[in-house]
């Protein structure tokens, strides 16, 4: 999840992200039966607090020309089990603090970051805000008054730093403001409970893990099911007051067993829905958890696979995670004003990156994708600002950038994907990406293509790419702008038809070759929930996309655990 | 960078089967203690890679926790959690025991042996138990080879820099405590850490406040393969209330007040710790005003509580005998510099003749909190001298010996050795009216106006002191600026009147400065804290989240007052904070 690596020669900062697929138990949260009517009290003492803050410091020499305050309530309530025992169970509830507090103005102001700087030891100093999950307007504002005086006078000494390195450099390439204006928004949601029955909760994932306990092959193998309820409360200087609520389930499998040659192989199954009854039901799961163990141990009789270059097909789920790193992160706005960014899309405005039938959109404003929720939803970004619906690529060809406030040249304004989890500073993030292709193929025809396109290579085979477990890319510039994908399921598809699992394949390249490659696409849309760790924390993700046909993909090995299985076979037998 | 800082024995041992000590009392359904012992059993007869050489000591524990937090401010709760775990952890040795695979730093960034545990899971499964000490085992097994590999490479060449054995031999034992405590609801807790934080709603000169409270056991199973055995519960309680204002300056002043004891029953007196609070609230408001100290050097007396505290921050990390670890020359070099002084001073005078220190697991009840039956490597806990007559006769130590100690003192608690109860004792008859007659008679003589007692010390922390960020990252002994500032002291003049200081900073006390106590009072106080493992490589800020995890072990001190003839306090350094820009939002006139 640490989206800043350390690179051991400069110790400088590097972004690396990163889409788990896995579950993450995000930071603690609970439920329980807590009162649900009445928060908006919440919002009053916080708007009081607010303006009580920018009356007083009005009249301060150097007055913050912006403030706001965000509470981030998480309740929640997890189950997990390991090989069939209770590993887990617990309920969680907190809430969690943000303040924004600017001084200077909207065109330069203490949050511009500094340039040329060897990292700093800033780090150290941010820290999580606990408030009261009590409703008390005397203790909330008493923790509002206490870190806002703390935020003001951190604001001032950033601000003069800001000058001096504004003065002493040379003029930044985006001359753009720091911060973007925007009209207020105000909307209240009704909190949500959360459905969850603990007992029932603990049998079902000692029923959904305990299949694995039936074979020694497998290392690693658990289930667990969560519930959370994030409640935000938001309100800013400029007239903002928000209050959302919004519930998620999630069910997940993992298994992991390991090649006799050491090769440690994961499988992952993941279920998300807002609501209980939207996860499936116990004989689907079932169904799944045996066919991951039919696979698991076919792979660790698997042929491995070489380095390779060739025409691939990648599902749905797996061209979603592709997208998501290769193009996504790329989009991210604020990274087009970083200095240190490789900025791959900056000049390709306007200009085609696609197929002309291919269009990307981010949508965070539906909330289902056919039969699935989708997770990366949301109705007002971290910033307040309401979610919309963002083109990113229209009929192949480059229109928008994903826009946090912090404007780049061209973008003066947010389109409401200014995201982060609690205790970060927001920037731009995705939300539901959405591929749509004009005219699909059917699976058939888009198999047939493949054919064509092995023996047009001269390829014995191709690769079908089915299931990811995620990836990283580097966009900055100290590393090279590369991406990598770690496929879960990878099957050589040769010309007669015939398919062939294999195993220890990573999915690598530079976006933009890549991206020249993608021939077509077929009707069936795989949808992909996860949670995508960046700068500004874990947030909910989700891509939808067709099944893709590249042209020519690289395969390299996988890095590989050099630990030998155990000496000992599993222990049998009971007491 | 790994640090194997892991126990002790000289005789040869090779794995035997393990005998059947009181057998039949474990096994009255312990699956935990049974799956053990089946799983040890096996890995005894069979854990071997081909080729290479077979563990020669054994040993597993296992931690089950359970515990309650909850925290407050201002009246309500900030937060609460219910916490279950069981963790595993594996000990294995290969070589023999006066050359293994421990005591060894490696410069690898991340060691495998690090891993060898994992979280068993919460409900007794026989096979799930076992499916995870099994594969604990392995990894640790491996990791064991690969450590004694690199350290008999890096030691081709050297001489060891401590060359004593790597681990000691000790009495077979076994204790089963079966006893199941019970907690209080977490309700309760909750409710606790309302009513007290609620306090600072009538203190309006205190900027921000903070009541945490937890409850819980902490039962630990453990076996090897040498046949000893134990079952122990650890029950503990707390509720500490830690309260910040500024002075009028703009100095930041912090005080805290904490309750401990071995069940929530224990620490049930709700009145005590009101009146504690309004006390410490009454002192905090008093310090906001107070003139504050520029500099002083001259007598100064330590009473109750904060003559326990400089113990623990400066004495107590000095008793622990942390070795050394051998390593690759460079990285040997700088494992050096954090050697404990007191490695070398066993026999030599380390206080005046008439101190002595022993350390007493077996103290209990009237404040004492620290003890126990058997310590971590299951060695039965035994009382011991440390200091007689104001010499060294020995360190603390589990079963790693080092140099002068050659057996275990039954001091492991965690990772490391750690004290149980430490005893400060002395021939002083001197009343608390002698004692001050003493320090004033000091106080004319070095021609002060005045001499300072302190009464309470703060715990040192983050933002306190000139170097609070890199602080952070220093290990080792703490010296000067790693000290608490005082949160209570008085200039005491010779009429009787006392004059509160708002904050001090000692200046420079290390372990030499207690060879001159000048005198001492004739009754002592017991005084708790949680022990962090700080004392040997652990990096502070590492400990310091080792202690907010709860991880630390609760040791208790009982001492008496101590006169100093000559110590520095001066006007805390770094930079002052502005106040608040605004006032308190509930105290805004």
């Amino acid at each position: 999840m640490s989206e800043v690596q350390w690179n051991r020669e400069g110790g400088r900062a590097l972004s690396r992200l990163r889409l788990r697929h896995l579950l993450i138990s995000l930071c603690g949260i609970a439920l329980a039966a807590g009162p649900v009517a009445g928060q908006s009290g919440v919002l009053d003492a916080m708007k009081a607090e607010l303006d009580r803050s920018m009356e007083l410091l009005g009249e301060e020499e150097m007055p913050p020309y912006f403030l706001s305050y965000e509470i981030s309530e998480s309740r929640s309530a997890s189950a997990s089990a390991s090989f069939g025992a209770l590993a887990g169970s617990d309920e969680r509830h907190e809430r969690l603090l943000d303040i924004d507090l600017r001084v200077g103005d909207y065109s330069l102001d203490n949050t511009r970051p500094i340039r040329d700087t060897f990292g700093s030891l800033s780090f150290l100093r941010t820290g999580r805000t606990r408030m009261p999950v009590d409703d008390d307007a005397a203790a909330i504002r008493s923790i509002l008054w206490s870190e806002t005086d703390k935020q003001y006078k951190r604001a001032l000494e950033q601000l003069t730093q800001v000058k001096t390195n504004v003065q002493v450099k040379v003029e930044a390439e985006d001359q753009s403001d720091d911060f973007s204006r925007e009209t207020p928004s105000k909307g209240v949601d009704e909190p949500r409970p959360i459905e969850y029955d603990r007992a029932e909760w603990e049998d079902r994932v000692r029923r959904y893990s305990a299949p694995f306990a039936e074979h020694g092959e497998f290392l690693r193998a658990s289930a667990s099911l969560t519930a959370g309820t994030d409640t935000r409360w938001f309100v800013n200087s400029e007239g903002s007051e928000i209050q959302t609520s919004e519930t998620r389930y999630r069910l997940s499998v993992s298994a992991l067993t390991k090649a006799d040659d050491g090769m440690e192989l994961p499988l992952y199954k993941s279920y998300s829905s807002f609501t209980l009854d939207g996860l499936p039901d116990d004989e689907t799961v079932q169904r799944d958890v045996r066919k991951m163990i039919e696979i698991l141990l076919a792979l660790r009789e698997a042929p491995l696979v070489e380095p390779y270059t060739g025409p691939a097909i990648l599902s749905g789920e797996a061209s979603g995670v592709f997208f998501h790193e290769i193009l996504g992160h790329r989009l991210e706005g604020h990274r087009l004003k970083e200095a240190d960014d490789s900025q791959t899309f900056r000049d390709q405005l306007n200009q085609r990156v696609l197929p002309e039938s291919f269009s990307v959109h981010f949508d965070p404003t539906i909330r289902t994708y056919g039969p699935s929720d989708l997770v990366g939803s949301y109705r007002y970004d971290n910033q307040g600002v309401a979610a919309r619906r963002v083109t990113a690529i229209d009929k192949g060809i480059l229109k928008n950038f994903l826009m946090s406030r912090s404007p780049i040249d061209g973008f003066p304004n947010s389109n409401g994907h200014g995201r982060k989890q609690p205790g970060r500073k927001p920037v731009a993030r995705q939300s539901n990406l959405i591929v749509e292709v004009s005219d699909p193929l059917t699976s058939e025809e888009l198999t047939e293509r493949f054919v064509e396109a092995i023996e047009a290579a001269e390829r014995p085979f191709g690769l079908r790419i089915e299931e990811i477990q995620g990836g990283f890319t580097f966009t900055g510039r100290m590393m090279p702008n590369s991406f990598n994908v770690t496929p879960l399921l990878v099957y050589r598809v040769y010309p007669d038809g015939r398919e062939e699992l294999v195993r220890g394949v990573d999915l690598i390249g530079t976006p933009l070759t890549t991206f020249s490659r993608v021939v077509a696409a077929d009707d069936t849309i795989g949808v992909f929930n996860g949670f995508c760790g960046a700068e500004s924390g874990l947030v909910p993700v989700s891509a939808a996309a067709p099944s893709i046909l590249v042209s020519q993909i690289e395969v390299q090995k996988k890095e590989q655990s050099q630990d030998r299985p155990p000496i000992l076979p599993a222990p049998v037998g009971d007491i | 960078m790994r640090l194997s800082a892991l126990p002790v024995v000289f005789v040869t041992l090779s794995l035997v089967p393990l005998p059947a000590v009181n057998a039949q009392k474990e096994a009255e359904l312990n699956v935990i203690m049974q799956a053990l012992r089946d799983e040890l059993a096996r890995s005894t007869e069979q854990l071997e890679l081909e080729g290479l050489e077979r563990p020669y000591f054994l040993a597993y524990t296992v931690r089950e926790t359970e515990q309650l937090n909850a925290a407050g401010s201002f009246g309500a709760l900030l937060s609460s959690a219910e916490d279950k775990s069981r963790r595993l952890s594996v000990e294995v040795r290969v070589g023999d025991p006066s050359f293994d695979n421990t005591n060894f730093g490696s410069m690898s960034l991340f060691p495998s042996s690090l891993a060898s545990g994992g979280f068993l899971p919460l409900e007794n499964d026989y096979r799930e138990i076992r499916r995870q000490i099994w594969l604990a085992t392995d990894q640790a097994y491996k990791a064991a080879l690969e450590s004694l590999a690199e350290k008999r490479a890096v030691l081709q060449n050297e001489t060891r820099a401590e060359d004593i054995a790597d681990f000691s031999s000790e009495e077979q034992f076994a204790y089963f405590d079966q006893a199941d405590p019970d907690l209080p609801s977490r309700a309760a807790l909750e409710q606790r850490v309302r009513d007290l934080s609620a306090a600072f709603r009538d203190l309006p000169e205190i900027f921000s406040s903070n009541v945490s409270a937890s409850a819980g056991n902490r039962r630990t199973y453990y076996l090897n393969s040498e046949g000893t055995a134990f079952i122990r519960s650890d029950p503990t309680a707390s509720i500490v209330v830690e309260a910040r204002t500024q002075a009028t300056d703009g100095t930041v002043l912090n005080d805290s007040v904490a309750a401990r004891g071995r069940s929530w029953d224990d620490i049930s007196d709700q009145d005590d710790l009101e009146s504690r609070i309004a006390a410490m609230g009454a002192n905090l408001t008093a310090r906001r005003s107070a003139e504050g100290l520029d500099r002083y050097s001259g007598p100064v007396l330590f009473e109750g509580q904060a003559a326990a505290e400089l113990f623990a921050q400066v004495l107590v990390p000095r008793l622990l005998g942390n070795r050394v670890p051998d390593a690759e020359p460079n990285f040997a070099r700088m494992l050096q510099q954090s050697r404990n002084p007191f490695l070398d001073r066993i026999g030599a005078r380390v206080l005046p003749r008439f101190l002595n220190i022993h350390d007493d697991p077996s103290a209990d009840g009237d404040g004492f909190l620290g003890g126990y039956p058997v310590d971590d490597d299951g060695v039965e806990a035994r009382s011991k001298a440390l200091v007689e007559n104001g010499i060294l006769k020995s360190l603390l130590t589990s079963r790693n010996p080092v140099p002068g100690v050659e057996k275990s003192t039954a001091n492991r608690r965690g990772d490391g050795p750690a004290p149980s109860n430490l005893i400060v004792s002395s021939r002083s008859d001197m009343n608390d009216e002698e004692l001050h007659a003493e320090f004033m008679l000091l106080v004319e003589e070095r021609g002060t106006d005045y001499g300072i007692v302190v009464r309470r010390m703060g715990r040192p922390e983050a933002g306190d002191g000139p170097a609070s960020g890199l602080s952070l990252l220093r290990s080792g002994p703490r010296t000067g600026p790693g000290l608490g500032n005082t949160s209570l002291a008085y200039n005491v003049f010779p009429d009787g009147r006392e004059e509160l200081i708002p904050k001090a900073e000692l200046v420079a006390v290390t372990e030499a400065a207690f060879r001159d106590i000048v005198a001492v009072s004739s009754t002592s106080t017991v005084y708790s804290f949680p022990h962090t493992p700080a004392g040997g490589f652990i990096p502070s800020f590492l400990a310091g989240a080792f202690s907010a995890l709860g991880l630390g072990e609760v040791v208790s001190v009982s001492i008496p007052d101590l006169l100093f003839e000559e110590l520095s306090l001066r006007k805390p350094s770094g930079n002052v904070p502005h106040l608040p820009v605004a006032n308190h939002p509930s105290f805004d006139p």
